[in-house]
């Protein structure tokens, strides 16, 4: 039977990141995963919004949740930054009996919703381990990555009750897909450590030096590739990685790509694409 | 199913509530569920359904409860008050000796609770107004106490909760174990331990707290009882029996013996059933060296005791002596039978019992939880010597119990494997990086890293962001320096104050505030607080979250000057300030203190906004993502960078590469190059990876606008 899910793509797959949904849609479908637009929902704030105002971006998620509980289904998400964010806000507004009464209050008189806490928010990870199940995927490959790569966590959705049944600190779930879709992960120490996203433009110099240690140590442990779950993430790993080198001085060539691509290319999906990637890793990889 | 236990707190001014709160992290860490309640906020029929009790309590006025224990008490104390017959409880009282009625209302609920039923598992401490070292003194006894006690779970009215029983089970997990009838029917029995103190200098006192935390592994439940408080009427029933007393002066009683010491001297009470032993204190430089216990000694056998083992006369360094003394006195009482009888034969299965843990016992108090699993654990340690300037990594073997801590596994390895391991073991310098969470040596599990695997593999490392002096021991200089130069010191504005009944001038702080100010200054520790952020390794002028966090706390503190509050929001405004944290999801991931370092963060963000209108990069940053959210719903990354990083900051971006990236869509192999041909006219939009110009807004987004506009115009 197929899951439904609110599909809420996070904040750059529809800008930046256009190949997110470009593979999103097509891998949901192969696993017998439904997605159903979560009309209406705006940016999670990305723990951005709420430096500058708690209660704007509360009010937004608790928005963006209500529509969902509408729905009657759980939010979807590819982007652990959105699951981090959205996941900390929902778990504020059910322990807070007040701040979800004043929450409410806003939501009513700009809108007709309301917000009763009964909605989850899984990112694709989990929900691929923890509901689909690791043989179903196995099941659908068809065409094995047969390249030694490297998954990138971050750390938003790395905390206890944010990862569903994986370990924050030492996390598996990605290396077991990896493995489940026929490539080799490589385990190495900073997949959760941060790149710097959020003061990409303030704080460059530092950013570039956290990415260039994520990159290198990947490469170091033998990655060919790398695959991020945090689309907003993947802005430093990949646009901004011959900087991190410049500014490091440490090598950090290695392809970049979303968990979306890397699970829609095993299953069929862009073979084209997949095929120049495979060409890339090989060249530039470890 | 982890135990609960209620901590119940009546307060006045605040301090029963901290004090609570205390004791429920140090529940926690004993693998209780603590859950800590006012006494406004329960009623006596749910006490006599709550197993285990701990109760703190202030005095206020001519011995009154403090206001929100008043209701409690009035139907705790009524004649229609539910039985409390399956409850377990301890009391610690707050007060100030200068009163009459010192800690009067603590007495009242430890008599009250007695006279209702429930068993008490550790002995009522009074506390002065320093009462930081009684409070430690109590939780040391009274929550591994109540921790041996009661049920898995919340007794019901058939839920079984004799703690002999459960004492019984407790011990059956331990490996090793005997399983003998007679043991286990000695373990069903009556299980009461008292240990009386004759102290003068505080040392038999202490002894006697560590004797009772050291007699709880061998079933027993102990009562240490100060002499002074003590009646010979009352010792006719005592099955087993410690004495601990010092000598003072030419071979005299301590002050507190002094009073039971006379009451002997002329009682009729005989005790033939108590099993005793005495352990004097003293100084052989001293005529009577050791008199005073020499003279319970007498006295206990002549009163018809009968000595369980012989009495240990100590030195001024008693440490040895104690130790064999106590190690061969707890398993002969815990042989004494309900009836008082003692069973020679299972002293060898009591010591049995214990083994294991001795083992792995350090000899300082560590004793691992023995509802632990055995785990076979494969340790690679970071080395690094400083002579030859070399590092590397050591891997070690080892089978442990999951409960055992990181510190004890290091102390492991280095005295059965390598002896020139260097760490530190205890205190908030005892930072570790292990599997790559940061975490004190002495507070983490080895079970926090197991998770469901069967096989534990751990990776120890040397804090990040610290120099490393010699293998996982870091330099805090670089810190101390930081530390120094952001005047962490209190600069105080002149307040209003209040005399005090003893006529000292104290500044006033309403009870609220003062508890969120010792919220906020009470961090474990500074130092792994710091090593937490991602940042700090990678950005040598940040000061660090710990001390981002104390800067805000101090800005916050209501004693701080005007003028000392304006300098520290311009230090975190500044270089190496709250800007320069790239990810403050890296803190917060912890939760705990780290979540409460983050949210100060974050809160001194907030204010540095509000005061410089979003001024440099970073308020820009913030003001451009929150507007373009306003506007579409979405966000909008071509308005954020061009905003954030201006005319100049673009052109520089494509002589960096990073442009000519984003045009490639370097990684969308075989996608669409281009997208729209606005990027074309008006760059950089719309082209390879670079995002659309305009959004399209998202359904109903007017809703949108007028969340902003109900909360924040500024955007």
């Amino acid at each position: 039977m197929a899951k439904k899910y609110a599909y809420f793509p996070g904040n750059v797959a529809r800008g930046s990141s256009s190949e997110v949904e470009d593979t999103m849609i097509p891998l949901c479908k192969s696993l017998g995963i439904t997605l159903h637009e979560l009309k209406g929902a705006t940016s999670c704030g990305a723990g951005i919004i709420k430096q500058a105002n708690r209660m704007v971006q509360l009010t937004l998620n608790a928005r963006t949740f209500a529509l969902a509980e509408e729905m009657g289904l759980d939010i979807i998400t590819p982007c652990s930054t959105s699951k981090g964010t959205l996941y900390d806000d929902l778990i504020t507004l059910r322990e807070d009996e007040i701040l979800r009464g004043k929450v409410n209050n806003i939501l009513s008189s700009t809108s007709d919703l309301t917000f009763e806490g009964t909605v989850e928010v899984h990112h694709l990870l989990h929900v691929l381990i923890d509901e689909i199940g690791i043989e179903k995927i196995q099941d659908s490959v068809v065409n094995e990555l047969n390249l030694s790569v490297a998954g990138y966590y971050g750390p938003n959705m790395q905390k206890t009750g944010a990862c569903g049944g994986d370990d924050p600190w030492s996390p598996n779930y990605f290396e077991t897909l990896i493995e489940a879709l026929g490539g080799s992960p490589v385990n190495y120490e900073s997949r959760t450590q941060s790149v710097g996203y959020p003061s990409l433009l303030s704080q460059e110099k530092t950013a570039m030096k956290m990415t260039a240690h994520v990159l290198s140590d990947a490469k170091q442990e033998g990655a060919q590739l790398m695959a991020s779950a945090c689309t907003m993430s993947h802005s430093c790993l990949d646009t901004y990685q011959p900087l991190s080198s410049k500014v490091s001085g440490k090598n950090t060539e290695i392809p970049v790509i979303h968990l979306t691509e890397l699970i829609a290319y095993a299953l069929g999906h862009y073979v084209d694409r997949f095929a120049l990637l495979r060409t890339r890793a090989v060249l530039i990889g470890a | 199913m982890a135990k609960s236990v209620s901590i119940l707190f009546g307060t006045q001014s605040g301090n029963s509530e901290d004090l609570a709160h205390s004791a429920a992290k140090i529940a926690a860490d004993h693998g209780l569920d603590a859950k800590v309640l006012g006494m406004d906020e329960c009623s006596m029929e749910d006490l006599s359904n709550t197993e285990r009790i701990l109760i703190i309590c202030s005095t206020w006025g001519e011995g009154d409860m403090p206001d929100n224990a008043e209701d409690l008490w009035e139907s705790a104390s009524s004649e229609e008050s539910p039985r409390l017959d399956n409850s377990y409880f301890s009391v610690l009282s707050l007060g100030d000796s200068s009163y009459t009625f010192f800690c009067q209302s603590g007495k009242d609920w430890d008599k009250r609770f007695e006279e209702l039923g429930a068993k008490r598992v550790a002995d009522r401490i009074d506390c002065d107004v320093d009462f930081d070292d009684d409070f430690k003194k109590w939780v040391d006894v009274a929550i591994p106490a109540i921790s041996k006690v009661g049920s898995e779970s919340v007794a019901s009215e058939d839920a079984p909760v004799a703690a002999e029983v459960n004492v019984e089970t407790t011990l059956e997990e331990k490996p090793n174990t005997s399983n003998s009838a007679e043991l286990d029917a000695i373990m069903e029995g009556e299980r009461d331990l008292l240990i009386m103190f004759g102290s003068q200098s505080g040392n038999s006192e202490g002894l006697a707290h560590e004797t009772a935390a050291k007699s709880i592994q061998f079933g027993l439940k102990p009562r240490v009882v100060d002499m002074d408080e003590f009646s010979m009427d009352d010792m006719a029933s005592v099955k087993r029996l410690l004495v601990i007393c010092s000598t003072w002066g030419e071979g005299d009683m301590p002050d507190n013996a002094e009073k039971l010491w006379q009451q002997s001297q002329s009682t009729s009470v005989k005790i033939p059933v108590t099993n005793f032993s005495v352990l004097a204190l003293g100084d052989t430089s001293y005529e009577f060296f050791c008199q005073s216990g020499k003279d319970w000694d007498e006295v206990l056998e002549k009163l018809g005791g009968s000595r369980l083992s012989s009495r240990v006369d100590c030195d001024v360094e008693f440490d040895d002596a104690y130790n064999q003394w106590v190690g061969n006195v707890l398993p002969r009482m815990a042989a004494v039978n309900e009836s008082g009888e003692f069973q020679e034969e299972l002293v060898d299965s009591f010591i049995a019992l214990t083994e294991e843990t001795a083992d792995i016992d350090t000899g300082d108090s560590i004793l691992p939880n023995i509802s632990g699993v055995e785990v076979n654990a494969k340790v690679t340690i970071f080395r690094f010597n400083p002579v030859t300037a070399t590092t590397g990594w050591d891997t070690y073997e080892c089978g442990m119990e999951s409960n055992t801590t990181v510190s004890t596994l290091l102390e492991v390895i280095k005295s059965t494997q390598d002896g020139s391991l260097c760490f530190r073991n205890r205190g908030p310098l005892s930072g570790l990086l292990v599997n790559g969470k940061v975490v004190l040596a002495q507070d983490a599990t080895l079970r926090e890293f197991l998770g469901n695997k069967s096989e534990l593999s751990l990776t120890i490392e040397p804090l990040p962001g610290f120099e490393v002096l010699k293998d996982l021991i870091v330099s805090t200089s670089t810190f101390e320096s930081k530390r120094e130069s952001i005047n962490p010191w209190m600069i105080a504005a002149t307040r209003p104050a209040k005399k005090t009944k003893q006529g000292v001038m104290i500044g006033i702080l309403p009870p609220k505030e003062a508890v969120n100010l010792y919220k906020m200054y009470s961090i474990d520790s500074q130092v792994l607080v710091h090593s937490a952020s991602n940042t700090v390794p990678f950005n040598s002028n940040y000061i660090g979250p710990a001390l981002v966090h104390h800067i805000w706390a101090r800005i916050n503190d209501p004693r701080t000057s005007k003028s000392n509050v304006e300098r520290m929001l311009k230090r975190l405004e500044s270089e190496g300030g709250s800007w320069s944290e790239t990810d403050i999801s890296s803190i917060s991931r912890y939760g705990g203190d780290c979540n409460t370092v983050a949210e100060s963060i974050i809160d001194s963000r907030t204010r540095l906004l509000s005061i410089n209108k979003f001024a440099g990069r970073s308020g820009r940053y913030i003001k451009w993502f929150a507007r373009s959210v306003k506007w579409s719903g979405n966000v909008n990354e071509t308005t954020i960078y061009r905003q954030v990083l201006g005319p100049i900051g673009l052109v520089s971006n494509a002589f960096k590469g990073v442009s000519a990236r984003m045009m490639l869509g370097f990684t969308r192999t075989g996608g669409p190059v281009l997208r729209g041909l606005q990027g074309l006219v008006t760059a950089p939009a719309g082209v390879g990876k670079m995002p659309k110009m305009i959004n399209t807004r998202v359904h109903n987004h007017h809703e949108v606008a007028a969340i902003f506009n109900e909360l924040d115009s500024r955007f």
